[in-house]
């Protein structure tokens, strides 16, 4: 929402702004200031660090380096724009508190006050930005073997953070690799099994009846099979990658949503504003999708964080038991699978893709406690009614 | 002829039991005309209003009967072109505009929704539409309401919000369900206000439903009594008001009471309550409370019959007078 009345278009706090942060310390607001320009510091001494490679990736074919390259420009950009739009608002709202009151609004400001929330937040956008930047970070190649007798089980050093495996690949540069396998089938495989367990369940909800009925019982055959081995099953038909296993998690998980969301879209079809939306001449597929999922999907989106922890489990679980991906190709699951044999002599090799894995999961464990704390229906009603 | 009820029967078909909420119901509303209907609670007033648009929920049902609009009996439109009445041809208010509006969309996104819907404008445009039907429904500040929530609103912004909404799409007949039931006497009558204003202005139709015979009788031009499912008396809203000839009609008149009329005119009530809809009297609903019933009441329910010049009345008793 935009207010009309900001006369000060340009002020001094605001021309500052263009180097991220500064106006937010002119304006006396230090953390955000000193977190802004942490922020810009960093993103740009990345770029001149391996400004080769970052420059570099434009003349190469490889999608993954182009987008590692174009996210580093968008986070430069990022930074700029919304310290620019962030001082404009201290300043405009100057005195009065800025409170936006829409339940989603609400929703952030609680979720904000949950500190650990925040943190697993951070840890899990971190991630997510080095698994992507994966191509510029890495100071080896993943796959690369060197000499490996020179460089078998090099425990962590400078040269290698996270030590080196059996064959002498840097494990730094596997992790963050790994780090894109087991992030992206996680998010991925969420993704396609809520969405179709939300339209699935909606559909059946809204329309009841005979059409429930046939679907519900179709979710029933399907919960009924035991997943993990239906997981075993399909990846042995099909050749793991990662295509598939975001397809075979993906499709095996999403029945238990759509059971979900159909109990939560029983109760809210027969509420008032359901009915005045369907007085007002709205179509079925706009009354499910603009009125009754918004309403039911706060928790979905808490279970939504559980299940990407999930997903990231079972391709681990998966690549552990050497049915996920395969090596060379590092995934966290499989890089704990080569270090298990060599834990006393060589523990880092289980341990640095192990911890990165808990400390994900943990953080959208979490990520899901404080989406759950803040969407709780019950305590929005307060603030609203 | 702008509606035309046909012997419109709704049921709800429950573990147990059918639940005959409208049970053979004929009237009819000209353009630009205001209609009431007016029942106790329970007596399946909102059923009417549910049944002419289709929207009874489950488990119940229009069972039989026809609703013909503008010609068109809507009970047998193929979907498509019954969303395209609803809300375009036929508005409706409900009772609870605090629940009828979706909580998590601004005021003026639900407003606009109906427009876009029903005449097709853009989003931009159909939002300052949206404000200007704000505005002519008497919201002060329209711009600032529109990007209101719902619980922003006081109750009778909530409920003038309400009307914008049904009123967005320009409808012909403007179906008010207990409008001012749940406002308090103050808003009660700015809201009765304003239908009028916005009729005048609108030229539509208006099916006014309510338990409040006082509000009915200033608005309606013709009135309906309706119990237990069924219509027992229709008139012109003075005569009705003067001259009731239905017995329940006039303990409804006689319940209610008069500024200043002093202790010595005590308020007569109805004696017992409504009935159970599952286990209705035999022949005609009324006559366990019926001053004037005798065996012949018990047989059959008795026909809405004239009685008077465009006056309509079930009751044995009142025929045999005439």
């Amino acid at each position: 929402m935009r207010r009309e009345n900001a006369e000060p278009r340009r002020s001094p706090h605001r021309l500052r702004a263009l180097i991220p942060g500064l106006g937010h310390l002119a304006l006396g607001h230090t953390g955000r200031g000193v977190r802004l320009m942490l922020f810009s510091v960093a993103t740009i001494f990345l770029v001149v660090w391996r400004w080769d490679r970052f420059i570099g990736a434009f003349s190469t074919p490889f999608l993954d380096r182009w987008l590692a390259s174009i996210f580093l420009i968008l986070m430069l950009a990022g930074v700029i724009w919304y310290s620019l739009r962030d001082v404009g608002r201290i300043q405009q709202s100057a005195g009065e508190e800025r409170r936006g009151k829409s339940p989603w609004a609400v929703a952030m400001r609680r979720f904000r006050e949950n500190r650990l929330a925040v943190y697993s937040i951070y840890i899990i956008i971190l991630f997510y930005a080095l698994a992507i930047l994966a191509p510029i970070l890495t100071p080896y190649d993943p796959a690369a073997i060197p000499d490996v007798m020179a460089n078998r089980y090099l425990p962590p050093s400078g040269d290698h953070l996270f030590g080196t495996d059996e064959f002498g690949r840097d494990l730094f540069s596997r992790a963050l690799y790994g780090a894109r396998v087991s992030l992206s089938i996680g998010l991925l495989a969420m993704i396609i099994a809520k969405t179709i367990g939300t339209l699935y369940g909606s559909v059946a909800a809204y329309f009841g009846g005979t059409v429930d009925n046939v679907l519900m019982r179709i979710v029933d055959v399907w919960i009924a099979f035991p997943t993990f081995y239906l997981m075993l099953m399909l990846v042995g038909v099909f050749e793991a990658n990662i295509v598939v296993l975001v397809l075979i998690l993906g499709l095996t998980a999403w029945p238990g949503t759509a059971r979900f969301i159909r109990g939560e879209i029983l109760s809210l079809k027969n509420q008032a504003f359901t009915e005045s939306a369907r007085a007002i001449g709205l179509p079925a597929h706009l009354i499910i999708v603009r009125h009754l999922i918004p309403s039911a999907l706060s928790p979905v989106l808490v279970t939504a964080a559980l299940a990407v922890a999930g997903m990231i489990g079972a391709e681990a679980g998966l690549s552990y038991l050497g049915l996920g991906i395969r090596p060379p190709t590092p995934s966290w699951g499989n890089m704990v699978a080569a270090g298990k044999d060599n834990l006393l002599n060589a523990w880092w090799v289980a341990f640095f893709p192990g911890g990165l894995l808990t400390l994900t999961l943990i953080s959208f464990s979490l990520l899901a406690d404080g989406l759950r704390d803040a969407l709780d229906p019950k305590a929005l009603m307060q603030k609203y009614v | 002829m702008l509606l035309s009820v046909r012997d419109l029967r709704s049921a709800f078909f429950l573990d147990e039991g059918e639940l005959w909420a409208v049970d053979g119901i004929s009237f009819d509303v000209e353009a630009g005309e205001t209609v009431g209907l007016v029942g106790e609670s329970g007596c399946g007033k909102t059923i009417v209003a549910l049944s002419i648009l289709d929207l009874i929920p489950h488990p119940g049902r229009v069972v039989s009967g026809r609703v013909l609009f503008e010609g068109r009996d809507l009970l047998r439109l193929p979907p498509e072109e019954m969303r395209r009445v609803r809300g375009a041809g036929i508005g409706i208010i409900f009772q609870e505009a605090a629940a009828a509006l979706n909580p998590v969309y601004r005021i003026g996104n639900q407003i606009a929704d109906v427009i876009r819907l029903h005449r097709g404008l853009a989003r931009r445009d159909a939002w300052s539409e949206a404000v200007k039907v704000l505005a002519a429904m008497g919201i002060p500040e329209p711009e600032k309401r529109a990007r209101s929530y719902p619980f922003e609103l006081s109750g009778g912004m909530k409920q003038r919000a309400m009307i914008a909404i049904a009123m967005a799409g320009r409808p012909k007949l403007l179906i008010a369900d207990e409008p001012t039931t749940a406002l308090d006497l103050t808003v009660q009558a700015e809201i009765s206000d304003l239908l009028r204003q916005i009729q005048d202005e609108y030229r539509m139709a208006i099916l006014i439903i309510s338990h409040d015979l006082e509000l009915v009788a200033d608005m309606a031009d013709r009135t309906m009594v309706m119990y237990t499912g069924r219509l027992v008396e229709t008139a012109d809203t003075k005569e009705l008001v003067g001259e009731p000839m239905h017995p329940y009609t006039q303990g409804l008149i006689g319940a209610i009471p008069v500024l200043g009329a002093g202790s010595e005119t005590p308020l007569e009530g109805i004696p017992g309550a409504v009935p159970d809809l599952l286990d209705l009297p035999s022949g005609c609903t009324f006559h366990p409370r019926c001053r004037l019933a005798d065996d012949e009441c018990k047989l059959e329910p008795p026909p809405l019959d004239d009685a008077a010049h465009r006056h309509q009345c079930a009751c044995y008793k009142v025929r045999v007078q005439t």
